[in-house]
């Protein structure tokens, strides 16, 4: 779970927001169940490229693009842009502030090429340490986790076309924050 | 045909210029300045060369530079666009000593247009009304202008000879303010058009601004390509333009048209220009100037009498005879524009630079987006500050506001900031729906800037907040180098933010 604190322009408060998985590594399409303060809402998410797609809450569907800059998401939403300051993010259970929370597999962020893959089913790997590079309108993108941990399954070819968002490589990562 | 063109120009009018040359097998030439290296405009040519220099007054309005351009690489015709070198007449004389095609009207007619007292003078002996003022003539004295403001009486407005876009005009309301705002209306004048010359005309209340689309060919022939209201102005600059007007009747549509008509051949006219009328609350119309140029706004020409302008710009630069009679122009339906900004319409309309890190205009059938940037583009301040140009139609007009709006919610532009939650607003506006609008709309009603001023919505919908942080989730998962462990200003790493990394690599 990774949790935000966001403080909307002009608000004297930050809000948390989390994000729960609901349903892991399905398919591009995300299930989640977000907390804003005490209401639990259900969350599925398409994503039609980076920072970008619609949002299903509850039964209403949203179309979204995010500019992240200068400590500030600008959330365009259905016609109307919200700037919003990101205070802080946190870990589950304590985790310092300001860190990434747990990454348990490397994803596509465009739609690209398969250039490289260094790391097999079961090889450990530290943080940052290159693990797959894909390739897409001639700009190379190395992909990393962000902190260390162990390869669970390799899930991608090299050669291969993989449409944004697909899960290349899925990862045990260690959760040490959680069993502190 | 011409072989070669040159466009003199930037922008989305580059653009749009290349797009029917291209159809018409011809080879299109850019120029470019050094900032604008990457445009979109260069993109759409067959050839692009550089213009040394930033500022429009080192590029896009150095005629000599763009000739010479011209003449080393083949070039048969330049067209002009808009703005810039479009209504100078040494640049169309220019032209023609070098042996090139200009792409327009011919100097005599920008010389008998260009200075609106002349203009004036012109057209009143044609019979084309115009609006009652004092020409100007027998000098600057200011008792004489003082008796002159008397007679046309108060509220007067001053204004510059050569001027446009607002600039060089005052609004006098007594015989006090009088020779302050002359003395202030002289320099501005002076500054920008370098003619200091000013004359009086009546300030009409709430009057609407009425245009005509004109077109003339070198055999005589002229007609009127009807009327575009563009009476929502900020800053005396045009931001709405539709066709037909809601406030025409069809008699005076005619009446109107005949005038525009009787206009364009007191100067013999020849190549597009527009008619520019005021019509007060009363239903009379007054001549306001003669444009000699494509307008920004011709599109909802183009799409109400599905002709393309530029095509027939060419044609009757070639000599040809006009591509249609008068009786063969009959419009169909309604169409609106709306101008994109880079500015800040809760602060004053000031124009925002920067680089537009997400770009997606609507799409779909009777929408038309005539743009000038394209994701990653650099909104600079050397230049004016127009992205694009959102034009739908309709059947009706109530129908193509109903496309507008939905387009406008459509359209995304991250990065900068633009006024297109205030053209949102402005469009639901009941006064706007019912057709009930002047050139100082604007400044009557108060528009929210965005939507949320408008919709007094609570703070922050939830959905707001979570589509935050999917993206925020994502950018921490989808990418990770060394440094970035969620400190704020380091999000910037995100690859939706480094649209220049994304193209540069």
């Amino acid at each position: 779970m990774q949790k935000f604190r966001l403080q909307p322009a002009g608000a004297a408060e930050p809000v948390a927001v989390s994000l729960e998985r609901a349903d892991s590594d399905r398919d591009q399409r995300d299930a989640y169940v977000a907390r804003i303060g005490e209401a639990s809402i259900p969350v599925e998410v398409e994503r039609t490229g980076p920072g970008a797609g619609w949002l299903k809450v509850g039964s209403k569907v949203h179309r979204y693009h995010v500019l992240i800059r200068d400590g500030e998401a600008h959330v365009w939403l259905d016609g109307a842009i919200h700037i919003i300051d990101v205070v802080d993010r946190t870990r589950r259970r304590g985790g310092s502030a300001a860190t990434v929370g747990p990454v348990d597999r490397i994803v596509a962020p465009m739609p690209g090429t398969v250039l490289k893959i260094n790391v097999s089913p079961g090889d450990t790997f530290d943080a940052h340490q290159p693990l797959v590079i894909i390739e897409s309108m001639k700009m190379e993108m190395t992909l990393s986790a962000p902190t260390a941990g162990t390869v669970k399954d390799v899930r991608c070819k090299v050669g291969e076309l993989v449409p944004l968002g697909t899960v290349l490589v899925a990862l045990d990562v260690a959760e040490a924050d959680d069993a502190s | 045909m011409f072989k070669k063109v040159l466009i003199a120009n930037r922008g989305e009018i580059a653009v749009r210029v290349a797009q029917t040359l291209r159809e018409m097998g011809i080879i299109v030439v850019a120029v470019y300045s050094q900032p604008d290296r990457a445009a979109v405009h260069v993109a759409c040519a067959d050839e692009a060369y550089p213009l040394e220099g930033e500022t429009a007054a080192e590029t896009y309005l150095r005629g000599d530079k763009i000739i010479a351009i011209a003449k080393s690489h083949g070039v048969d015709a330049i067209h002009p666009g808009y703005g810039f070198l479009s209504e100078n007449p040494e640049f169309a004389e220019a032209c023609v000593k070098a042996g090139i095609t200009f792409i327009g009207p011919n100097a005599d007619v920008m010389r008998a247009t260009g200075n609106k007292i002349v203009a004036k003078k012109t057209l009143e002996k044609a019979g084309v009304p115009v609006v009652p003022g004092w020409s100007g003539e027998g000098g600057f004295d200011a008792k004489g202008i003082a008796n002159e403001a008397k007679k046309i009486g108060y509220p007067v407005l001053v204004k510059a000879a050569s001027g446009g876009g607002g600039k060089g005009m005052r609004v006098v309301t007594s015989e006090k303010d009088l020779a302050g705002s002359l003395e202030a209306a002289r320099r501005e004048a002076k500054s920008a058009f370098g003619d200091a010359t000013v004359f009086l005309e009546k300030f009409l209340e709430r009057p609407r601004h009425i245009e005509f689309q004109i077109f003339g060919d070198s055999h005589g022939n002229v007609v009127h390509m009807f009327e575009r209201e563009c009476s929502i102005q900020r800053r005396h600059q045009k931001i709405v333009e539709e066709t037909p007007s809601p406030a025409l009747s069809d008699d005076l549509r005619k009446r109107m048209g005949e005038a525009a008509v009787a206009a364009a051949k007191a100067v013999n006219y020849t190549n597009a220009g527009t008619v520019e009328f005021l019509l007060d609350e009363s239903g009379k119309f007054y001549f306001l100037e003669i444009n000699t140029r494509l307008q920004v706004e011709h599109p909802v020409t183009e799409m109400t009498l599905r002709y393309d302008l530029v095509r027939a710009q060419v044609l009757v630069a070639l000599g040809e005879s006009l591509p249609f009679t008068q009786d063969e122009l009959t419009p169909d339906g309604h169409a609106v524009e709306v101008r994109i900004y880079a500015e800040d319409s809760a602060s004053g309309f000031l124009p925002s630079t920067g680089t537009i890190a997400c770009y997606v205009p609507p799409a779909g059938v009777n929408i038309r987006v005539d743009s000038g940037v394209k994701q990653g583009s650099e909104v600079t301040v050397f230049y004016d500050p127009m992205l694009a140009k959102l034009i739908c139609f309709g059947r009706t007009r109530g129908e193509a506001m109903e496309r507008l709006a939905l387009a406008l919610d459509n359209f995304v532009v991250l990065g900068v900031t633009t006024n297109i939650e205030f053209l949102r607003n402005l469009i639901d506006h009941p006064d706007f729906l019912a057709g009930d609008i002047h050139t100082g709309f604007l400044e009557e009603h108060s528009i929210a800037a965005t939507r949320a001023g408008r919709d007094e919505a609570p703070p922050m919908p939830d959905e707001v907040l979570i589509a935050a942080a999917v993206a925020l989730r994502e950018n921490g998962r989808s990418v990770s180098r060394a440094g970035q462990h969620g400190h704020a200003a380091t999000l910037t790493d995100a690859p939706w933010r480094s649209a220049d990394a994304w193209r540069g690599a």
